[in-house]
């Protein structure tokens, strides 16, 4: 069984025209992702109990295979009513695996802000919410941007676990094309080949958004 | 089947998983410990190739790293046994990520390190072996236990490709008997059984390399 | 430093060879060898799905099914002892067999014209036709391939790289109304859990799988008109064993053997253990005409 260049070179348009799939698909598990995780540090930093709640619930997340849960959501959840299509499944449960990471990267960003500001907030007498809009947010997203940006590749590569449950993404195309032809070979070259290009230039990009940001924060 | 029977069906894979995990570690650590030195002492042409490979291995999404060992590699007449092929794609594509933390642990080293080991009439290579390496492990450890949880999650994938670890016993319990909720709960908890003491175990460890690296600062 | 450069650089190359050594010298790299020295050597290993009536690994770790059977019934006496198997999911069968992952497929796998391009199959065993997976009571009342073609608004489940799914294509259901799935108890949670109305699958598999007691609220669509050929009479699928193309000598080795088996009555004894009636035997065609779309 020899390897057919010409079926791989073939195989690129179809893979790529699910490339819009994984871009989206990626970004708003990422907004997701980012949503929950900033939401469970903010719930972890409310009240002791809390803390060890938060706490326990993030390990458990990330103590099990991201695929594992995929696959808990998209046949668990039917049985108990809740039939949700293939990708918001996906994006579901890629925003919480996820969301435990992120969490963590959000207290490193939030306890990277001055302790002056919150003084500062409260002899305002800023109401929490406001502090938290006005104050925290604004600060730490210039703390966090970076590590945000490397989870995006991260999510990015994630994204072929969704073709498991069935979500048109790219590798899913290329399972598609193979199992039309009965060669695997050729279109998971293809696909390894294009999201090896694709994670290294949205990851050299990041680095370059890192340094630009390094470069403001030396005022 | 009860759940307890479940559980005790899929942990029929724990074998494979930890085969897996450890023949990956075989791949990772050497990986990690030499191109993350590579890395840290290249300068010009030769960090420039070093840095692709690492980047190769990192970048790809491991699902898609199995999949083209697994089915590609053998139509170039490369055919390698699954277990080898989950070790090496699962441990290189960690090692990956090891190889950027044991850089960043080399360079966060006190150069002054280097300057009085070099006093002393210390070869390079010596320096690395005695001074910085013993350093920089301390520094990895949490890291090294991190990564090791990553690994195992990423053992759920090769179940995809045919090998029988804890997510393929749990696949085939449902194929003969079928019961999604007994079956993936158990799963997910079997996972949960095998990770979450590495999660706290890590922890611990952090908590005490913080606590050594302080009282060292302070002299 | 330009020396350290160059002393590393060598130190990682040599570091390289033996990671690359090491790869060869780990778990033992697959070789591939000859049908003769595998039958020599008295072990054979064969692909499986893992469903029933096919080829599925029992509850004791021994792997059975019709096809498996046959194959043991078949090589056994050439010297074949030890049968050892890897279970795939239906999809990646015919890649796995291209990639040496094992040396045959003996799991309820139908000859078609596009499958005889990428390998070569033994002369058939089975003629089985489609099955429909429905809820119970048939709400929707699907009794063919057509009906759903003509409702928009029926998901139809298949599993991936099936001829069950490939049949319904050819029928006329159009593929955004087809959710295709990788393991065949997907397709029964796809129909449970209201993610598709009706799941296609050979009728032995139906029948399996609905004999389960833990499946409950399904029932198979009948009457069920599958694919039909243009003269109206049902189109059948006839399974075979699948060899790599290289493996001629195998095949026609096996070949020899499986008309040995029909004559003698095994074949229909194995057909019987596994529920099949005389409806199913398979007619006297070759595969040969199949392969060329007969």
């Amino acid at each position: 069984m020899n390897f057919n260049l010409d079926f791989a070179i073939a195989s690129l348009p179809i893979i790529l025209s699910a490339l819009g799939t994984t871009i989206w698909v990626t970004i708003v598990s990422c907004l997701g992702a980012a949503l929950l995780g900033f939401t469970f540090e903010i719930l972890r930093r409310s009240s002791r109990v809390m803390s060890y709640v938060m706490r326990f619930l993030i390990d458990f997340i990330r103590s099990t295979p991201v695929l594992v849960q995929l696959y808990f959501l998209y046949f668990v959840l039917p049985f108990y009513g809740v039939t949700l299509p293939s990708y918001v499944v996906g994006i579901l449960g890629l925003s919480l695996y996820y969301s435990g990471y992120l969490a963590e990267v959000f207290k490193a960003g939030i306890d990277g802000i001055p302790s002056g500001q919150f003084e500062a907030a409260h002899a305002l007498g800023l109401r929490r919410l406001d502090i938290v809009i006005f104050v925290i947010a604004p600060q730490m997203l210039r703390n966090i941007a970076a590590p945000m940006g490397n989870y995006f590749v991260s999510i990015l590569k994630a994204t072929p676990y969704l073709a498991i449950i069935a979500v048109p993404e790219m590798l899913g195309q290329a399972m598609e094309i193979a199992s039309d032809t009965f060669r695997y070979a050729e279109p998971m070259l293809t696909v390894g080949v294009i999201f090896l290009v694709l994670a290294v230039s949205i990851a050299q990009l990041v680095r370059l958004m890192e340094t630009r940001l390094l470069k403001s924060a030396k005022r | 089947m009860s759940f307890v029977e479940i559980l005790a069906g899929i942990f029929e894979g724990f074998g494979v998983t930890a085969t897996v995990t450890l023949w990956g570690m075989a791949y990772a650590v050497p990986f990690a410990l030499v191109f993350g030195i590579l890395q840290h002492f290249t300068t010009g042409p030769a960090r420039w190739i070093v840095t692709a490979i690492i980047e190769f291995w990192r970048s790809s999404p491991v699902i898609v790293l199995l999949f083209v060992f697994y089915y590609t590699l053998p139509s170039f007449g490369i055919t390698l046994s699954g277990i080898t092929v989950a070790a090496m794609a699962l441990g290189l594509n960690i090692g990956g990520y090891g190889s950027q933390a044991v850089r960043a642990a080399l360079q966060a080293l006190d150069p002054g390190q280097v300057e009085a080991g070099r006093a002393l009439g210390l070869r390079r290579l010596h320096i690395l072996a005695l001074i910085e390496l013993p350093q920089a492990f301390k520094a990895m450890t949490p890291t090294f236990i991190n990564q090791v949880i990553q690994l195992i999650k990423g053992t759920a994938l090769v179940s995809l490709i045919t090998l029988t670890d804890m997510t393929f016993r749990a696949k085939e319990i449902s194929q003969l008997q079928y019961d999604p909720v007994g079956t993936y709960s158990a799963l997910l908890v079997a996972y949960f059984i095998v990770c979450y003491p590495a999660t706290i175990l890590g922890r611990w460890v952090e908590k005490r390399v913080a606590v050594s690296e302080r009282t060292r600062g302070e002299f | 430093m330009l020396n350290m450069t160059r002393r590393l650089t060598i130190k990682a190359g040599l570091a390289a060879l033996a990671l690359a050594a090491f790869a060869g010298s780990g778990p033992a790299a697959l070789a591939q060898s000859d049908a003769k020295e595998r039958l020599a050597s008295g072990t054979l290993t064969i692909g499986i799905h893992n469903r029933a009536p096919w080829g599925f690994r029992s509850s004791t770790g021994e792997v059975q099914g019709y096809h498996p059977d046959l194959v043991k019934a078949a090589l056994e006496p050439l010297g074949i002892k030890n049968i050892n198997f890897v279970i795939s999911e239906f999809g990646a069968l015919i890649p796995g067999l291209n990639a040496n992952r094992f040396d045959m497929i003996a799991s309820g796998i139908a000859i078609t014209p596009k499958r005889c391009q990428e390998v070569i199959f033994s002369e058939p065993d089975l003629a089985v036709g489609d099955g429909l997976i429905v809820k119970q009571g048939n709400p929707l009342n699907i009794h063919s391939y057509a009906d759903i073609a003509s409702n928009p608004k029926i998901r139809l489940a298949g599993g991936r790289g099936t001829e069950n799914t490939k049949n319904a294509i050819a029928a006329g259901v159009p593929q955004d109304q087809i959710l295709q799935l990788h393991e065949t108890t997907d397709l029964v949670s796809a129909v449970l859990g209201g993610r598709a109305d009706a799941a296609t699958l050979s009728a032995p598999s139906v029948v399996s799988l609905l004999q389960d007691k833990n499946v409950k609220g399904l029932e198979r669509a009948a009457p069920f008109t599958g694919l039909t050929k243009e003269n109206g009479l049902p189109s059948a699928m006839y399974t075979a064993i699948a060899f790599r193309t290289n493996d001629a000598a195998l095949r026609d080795l096996f070949n020899e053997r499986l008309a040995k088996l029909k004559a003698d009555g095994t074949v229909k004894k194995i057909m019987e253990t596994y529920g099949f009636t005389d409806a199913e035997m398979a007619p006297e065609i070759k595969t040969a005409d199949v392969c060329k779309g007969d």
